[in-house]
């Protein structure tokens, strides 16, 4: 049977809404194609680009265990995997 | 349309990460300067250029949370069934009556529905050849009620995300949103709709509402 705590779950969890400017489609591609992605790439990418605190490259280095310098080219791979994965995506 | 290729963009055609660094000022003066020639230019890296600045801007606005589960639900129908052979796309929606199995206000009084303030909860059980479907009523302050309910399939190929409708007389109340549980929950529901309607793009439940009664 249906639970007492529906209530708060489907009212208070589920936003009526995505961002402005932004569709629930442009999202759920964007999320499908950083899902795709290798581990290392979806993870530098959410660092650098979707993390609301900004890392900076040195922080990133740190937490991937990387040289400083080898951060922007990874990141160039990634987006250019990443810009491959959404032209597959796209009609 | 050809991509930025390259180790750098120092001397020859700026890669993408180059161009990354160009669009975020991490490129000194004379750097940029290349780059924003290079650009202008060539189309392929003006097109790399605005992929770039799109895919910055959606990170920006990007929340990071998944769609709620029937839009990915209906989103995934979407693409399967476009990727799928023709005959798949003209696949009909099965559409069932349901039969109203249980009422627990065939056992309670109508005063004990509308007496208190926490109100008693009204009870059905619906039954149908795919699936089962329960709803609980809550009355609301204003007199209109709050359905929760949840589909219950035999089998678990059926897509577990369902959206319901409350309809009547000039009435149309649907759902904000199901979860993968197969609940739902419409408010509010005023007590002269008749008829609710439950599906998740595949199987559609037709169940009659008696809400007048207490």
């Amino acid at each position: 049977m249906i639970r007492r705590t529906s209530r708060e779950w489907l009212s208070d969890e589920v936003p009526a809404e995505p961002a402005p400017g932004l569709s629930w489609e442009d999202i759920a591609v964007l999320h499908d194609a950083l899902l795709r992605l290798a581990p290392p790439c979806r993870e530098l990418l959410l660092a650098l680009y979707f993390d609301p605190e900004k890392p900076s490259y040195a922080e990133i280095a740190a937490r991937f265990d990387r040289p400083v310098g080898g951060i922007g080219p990874m990141r160039g791979r990634c987006l250019q995997r990443m810009r491959g994965l959404l032209d597959e995506g796209s009609p | 349309m050809t991509a930025p290729t390259g180790s750098s963009g120092a001397a020859g055609r700026p890669d993408f990460g180059t161009l990354a660094d160009w669009l975020e000022g991490r490129l000194d003066a004379e750097q940029a300067d290349r780059v924003a020639a290079a650009v202008e230019r060539d189309p392929g890296l003006r097109a790399a250029v605005d992929w770039l600045r799109g895919f910055m801007r959606c990170a920006e606005a990007l929340p990071l949370r998944t769609p709620p589960p029937l839009i990915r639900q209906q989103l995934r129908q979407h693409f399967g069934r476009w990727s799928k052979a023709k005959a798949i796309l003209e696949q009909p929606v099965v559409r069932l009556p349901a039969v109203l199995m249980f009422d627990s206000r065939l056992d309670r009084p109508l005063t004990a529905v509308r007496g208190a303030a926490d109100a008693e909860v009204i009870h059905l059980a619906y039954r149908s050849d795919l699936a089962d479907l329960v709803i609980d009523i809550h009355r609301l302050p204003d007199g209109r009620l709050r359905l929760e309910g949840q589909v219950l399939p035999i089998e678990d190929s059926v897509a577990p995300v369902f959206e319901a409708t409350a309809t009547g007389p000039g009435i149309e109340v649907r759902t904000i949103d199901g979860d993968e549980l197969g609940r739902f929950a419409l408010s509010p529901v005023p007590i002269e709709a008749d008829a609710l309607q439950v599906g998740n793009g595949e199987l559609v439940l037709l169940a009659p509402l008696d809400l007048r009664r207490g």
